[in-house]
């Protein structure tokens, strides 16, 4: 995946986890500061973006990924260093998540 | 002690018969069964395939879209009722002082739905794939808590869990702490998502379902001879209650006041009542005394269309109200939306305060062969009789 196509990823994210319209989401956007992610946001976008790029960030990491830009790189960065993606990212990329994957605002739980 | 007086001023009501307090009011005095086919999920290799299961509820018409993704099907049915009920209240929370606004829900299961589905996520994908709101989902008071986040209710926030007692049980200690001053309005009631393979299946395996899978509405059918189990039932109510000066002055609608509540335990069984009734009778004798009542217009019966539960409830009406128990009508919402466990007392009360308002008597939806006893199980609509 190139840098740009994970940026509009990474920004779909968002837009359907703080149910924000996605042209308010810009590179430069930080999560809390300027989108108003509260703390459960924010920990369901991160754990939406490892699950969407079949990756996992540690405690540590999470300072340093604080707006779309910086995410986004995270992944580039991890993505080099492992470059065969889990079957997971497989699967998100090209659309075809496993239904019962836990909040997937496309594929909505069996009830409700 | 001087003690305050407690009345009802507004209800919110998500069943599987009707969503919202008129609709749900109209299906009872019509008798109209919400139980059908389950189709919450694949129940075909389940013994019982039945349920009053909510259908067209629009979680979006009641909380804003964030919200709807972020809790449970609980407690969307816990925000839609609360928003109903201070509503058909006309609560101007703006102008209440917070400190003094109340919230005590009850659930017998909490979020159990999203348990399941990331107890799956997690046996399929491994633990750390279980999504980070999973304890604010699950929790059982997460439905008292998003009330008061929602509608800035900063008094006492409970959650109480004893089983189909919860919803019942919610309103009579709501009650109690308006009586005594430590609130002065308050929302009460009960939810419940019980329609869940997991917990579907687990009762089952109890053998206390219904199958009469071929007859979905006349499955339910409480004080019947041919009863075979209770249907499971899904939804919510929540009672706005409010200290009665209080509510006077701000011309709040008045639907009815709560003067009396007890409870106890049989300290029996986990799910089968003492066959004798003693103690539902003790529970209704102290609830009697308490609001210095002698006589009753009618009886929303417990009546989950067991053989266990009805028979001792029948039992424990005779031992409280002895040769007059054969003149009050008896009647079970039950034959109409299934048992709805933590929330069917709240549900059932919505129904008694209706039941006062309107001065009508709801029907159960199925009567096919009643069993002769002597208290008077109602078969129709009728008026409150006059005592």
């Amino acid at each position: 995946m190139t840098t740009e196509s994970i940026e509009q990823k990474v920004r779909e994210i968002l837009a359907a986890k703080l149910s924000l319209p996605l042209e308010k989401i810009g590179r430069e956007s930080r999560l809390v500061e300027d989108l108003g992610a509260d703390s459960f946001g924010a920990l369901e976008v991160l754990f939406e973006v490892e699950e969407t790029f079949g990756l996992s960030i540690p405690d540590t990491e999470v300072e340093r990924v604080r707006c779309v830009k910086d995410i986004a790189a995270y992944v580039a960065e991890q993505k080099e260093k492992a470059p065969a993606p889990a079957a997971d990212a497989v699967a998100d990329a090209t659309g075809q998540r496993d239904s019962e994957s836990p909040g997937d605002p496309k594929n909505p739980p069996p009830i409700g | 002690m001087n003690q305050h007086r407690v009345v009802v001023t507004g209800l919110g009501v998500v069943a599987c018969n009707g969503i919202g307090a008129e609709a749900f009011w109209s299906a009872n005095v019509a008798g109209r069964s919400g139980i059908g086919l389950i189709d919450a999920f694949e129940s075909n290799e389940f013994a019982s395939r039945i349920a009053g299961q909510v259908r067209g509820f629009a979680p979006e018409n009641f909380m804003p879209e964030e919200t709807v993704k972020r809790v449970d099907r609980f407690v969307h049915f816990g925000l839609a009722c609360a928003r109903m009920a201070i509503d058909s209240g006309k609560l101007a929370v703006a102008d209440e002082d917070p400190d003094r606004l109340g919230v005590i829900i009850g659930s017998g299961l909490g979020g159990l739905l999203f348990h399941e589905e990331q107890m799956v996520a997690a046996l399929k994908r491994g633990e750390m794939r279980v999504n980070p709101l999973a304890v604010p989902r699950i929790t059982p008071n997460a439905v008292a808590s998003q009330i008061a986040i929602h509608h800035g209710f900063r008094g006492p926030n409970l959650a109480i869990s004893t089983a189909c007692a919860s919803g019942a049980h919610a309103i009579g200690e709501a009650f109690r702490k308006i009586q005594h001053g430590e609130m002065e309005v308050a929302l009460a009631g009960g939810v419940e998502a019980p329609l869940t393979p997991f917990n579907f299946a687990a009762y089952c395996a109890l053998r206390v379902l219904s199958k009469r899978n071929a007859d979905p509405t006349r499955a339910s059918r409480p004080f019947d001879r041919d009863r075979d189990g209770f249907v499971m039932g899904e939804g919510g109510a929540i009672l706005l209650l409010e200290e009665r000066t209080r509510a006077l002055r701000r011309g709040a609608p008045i639907l009815a006041e709560l003067t009396g509540y007890a409870s106890n335990s049989g300290a029996h069984h986990m799910v089968i009542p003492e066959a004798d009734g003693r103690d539902a009778a003790r529970a209704m004798a102290a609830a009697l005394k308490d609001a210095r009542l002698t006589s009753i217009d009618y009886i929303n019966a417990h009546a989950t269309s067991t053989k266990a539960n009805d028979t001792a409830e029948t039992r424990a009406i005779k031992l409280v109200f002895g040769a007059s128990a054969g003149r009050i009508p008896v009647s079970s919402t039950k034959s109409m939306i299934g048992h709805a466990l933590g929330a069917a007392g709240a549900i059932e009360a919505v129904v008694c305060v209706q039941a006062l308002a309107h001065q009508i008597i709801p029907p159960p939806s199925i009567w096919t062969h009643p069993i002769p006893t002597a208290i008077s199980t109602t078969s129709r609509t009728r008026p409150v009789p006059r005592n």
